[in-house]
């Protein structure tokens, strides 16, 4: 907070000795990046709406003449898209409430407990964050193999229930918790558990909140996990239904694959926008990417 | 109770907490680490029985020319996507950095590629790059240079999906760099304007060198993500890493080799030369930000 009241300030400074042309410059330069930046996303939403006519229309035609809402309902009935939408909710909240649980529980041991081997356990957690995924795909396939869980839902969640990411974020925040609650919470006869749940995880909903929602991002859009594990179409997740759904012959009506390529995109877009200082915040301090 | 019991009830309720995610990081990181390790010394097709293979593996690391030129891709891809990314959103971070109007509008539009589907990403730009109806060759042809199908040509391919990652990662690294802007003390360049510095010359003298240590955080965290593309390259050339496996990255090729050649020894052997990479990629960053980097 504090850094952003100086932020402000900052800024009121800046402006202040600031000539209005430079300004101007500023405002054009990042106005022209923005024009790039979302220039895509207005080309993709015009031409979900078009016709098939209008797409191969050149020079192009910005504006649907008709918005086509049905195009949405087509792609839709194109490939069984409510079942991947199913799946990926399935899947990725599954995902998201076993690793919360997973990682407080791991984060409440790590922050306010001693046992021997913590160090070591703690730095293990750490490194896990480094391991490339991709070292552990054919032993992760063979053992979900062994198991017969293959293009199952267990396929797509049980490699993922615990996260070294997560631990390790929720640890930071439990540090920041004063000793003398927790003490003062024991010496009212309060059991672990209790403590955890009634004074640790009240105190903590933002953090819980950011993990949550980075963890949703990374696995609703995941892609390469859902390819390696599913084989029937009925077990597709919604980014892989749209990749089968890319080269299929739906590859060449591009309307109707902007169409699904909204509707996969979407939630993760909404709960952004909904939650962007979560989002950004648990970004900018972790640094952490997908 | 005694201090002997107490402690060891404090030790097995902290073993019992970490219980639920060890054993998954145990069965599902740890393990599959030792046992690629295992993988890459075997002959193994995820049938039969698996048959020691000695260094051979390692061997056709050094004699296999796809994987060169997949390495080759590996390296144009991150080197230009990471540098160029960086730069332009170093440049967007210290404009965006003031008190402007619709500020955290233009951050929302910078972050949104971040948190498109990057499926959904490669099927929009696969249409952007469309020859005939796409967005690119419209724009180009306004410019009198005609639209091409670059995505089938083997020395535009790459360049068009290196571009389309530069917009996609653009709103990550500014995020990045603009929570390091703000750690910058104000005072620093009161200080400077007082001995008369200009705009350029805070720039180079303050704000770089204060930002190297997010700078060099940045650099090694996106190369070491960027060696694991593989979602676009596979979208975007439909599933081949084509044309002629000029988009073929190192996971894509680990990809093939494991499950369409099903060679899971010589898959692991690549697996390993990810992390070899990793672990050289961390090093290099624990060295640069001893002797580069400044802090206030």
């Amino acid at each position: 907070m504090s850094n952003e009241t100086q932020s402000v300030n900052n800024e009121i400074k800046t402006i202040s000795r600031t000539p209005t042309l430079e300004t101007i410059l500023v405002y054009a330069v990042l106005g022209a990046a923005a024009f790039i930046v979302f220039l895509p996303y207005v080309w993709m939403i015009l031409s979900a709406f078009k016709t098939p006519e209008e797409i191969f229309r050149y020079p192009p035609q910005w504006l649907p003449a008709e918005w086509r809402w049905q195009n949405f309902v087509e792609a839709w009935g194109k490939a069984p898209f409510g079942r991947f939408f199913i799946n990926s909710i399935l899947v990725s909240a599954s995902i998201v409430v076993i690793q919360v649980i997973t990682s407080t529980l791991a984060a409440y041991a790590f922050a306010f407990f001693k046992f021997p081997g913590k160090n070591i356990l703690f730095i293990l957690y750490l490194s896990i964050m480094m391991v490339p995924t991709q070292v552990t795909l054919i032993p992760n396939f063979v053992t979900l193999k062994n198991l017969n869980l293959l293009n199952t839902f267990g396929a797509l969640i049980v490699p993922f229930l615990a996260s070294g990411f997560g631990t390790f974020l929720i640890r930071q925040q439990f540090l920041t918790i004063p000793t003398d609650l927790i003490d003062a919470a024991r010496i009212d006869g309060a059991s672990t558990p209790r403590i955890l749940w009634s004074v640790l995880v009240p105190l903590s909903r933002p953090t819980l909140a950011t993990f949550a929602l980075l963890s949703a991002m990374w696995h609703w859009n995941d892609f390469f996990w859902p390819l390696i594990v599913t084989s029937s179409t009925e077990m597709r997740t919604m980014p892989l239904g749209l990749a089968v759904f890319t080269q299929g012959e739906a590859g060449t009506e591009w309307h109707l694959l902007m169409a699904a390529a909204i509707f996969t995109a979407l939630p993760i877009i909404l709960l952004f926008l909904i939650a962007q200082k979560q989002f950004v915040q648990g970004i900018a301090n972790s640094g952490l990417k997908g | 109770m005694s201090v002997r019991v107490r402690h060891l009830k404090e030790w097995f309720t902290a073993y019992a907490l970490l219980a639920p995610s060890f054993i998954g990081l145990a069965t599902f990181i740890i393990w599959p680490m030792i046992y690629s390790g295992y993988l890459s010394f075997m002959k193994w097709d995820f049938l039969d029985e698996p048959r020691f293979a000695g260094l051979r593996n390692y061997e056709k690391l050094f004699n296999d020319d796809v994987l060169h030129l997949v390495l080759r891709n590996t390296a144009v891809y991150s080197v230009a996507v990471v540098f160029i990314t960086l730069i332009l959103a170093l440049g967007l971070a210290v404009l965006i950095n003031r008190d402007l109007k619709f500020r955290a509008a233009l951050r929302a539009i910078f972050f949104l590629p971040v948190v498109t589907t990057l499926v959904a990403v490669s099927g929009l730009w696969l249409f952007i790059y469309s020859p005939d109806f796409g967005l690119m060759s419209y724009i180009l042809r306004l410019f009198g240079s005609p639209g091409q199908a670059w995505l089938n040509q083997p020395n535009a391919a790459l360049w068009a999906i290196i571009i389309m990652m530069i917009w996609q990662g653009l709103g990550y690294d500014m995020i990045i760099l603009l929570s390091g802007l703000q750690n910058i003390r104000e005072d620093l360049y009161e200080a400077a304007m007082i001995d008369g510095a200009g705009h350029w010359a805070l720039f180079w003298n303050i704000t770089l060198p204060l930002l190297s240590p997010t700078l060099v955080f940045l650099l090694i965290v996106s190369i070491i993500q960027a060696f694991r593309v593989f979602d676009p390259v596979y979208v975007m050339s439909g599933g081949t890493g084509g044309p002629a496996n000029s988009t073929a990255t190192l996971v894509f090729y680990l990809y093939k080799q494991a499950f369409t050649n099903q060679d899971a020894g010589y898959a692991s052997a690549i697996a390993y030369l990810i992390v070899g990479i990793a672990v050289i990629l961390t090093a290099i960053q624990l060295t640069l930000s001893k002797r580069w980097v400044t802090y206030q």
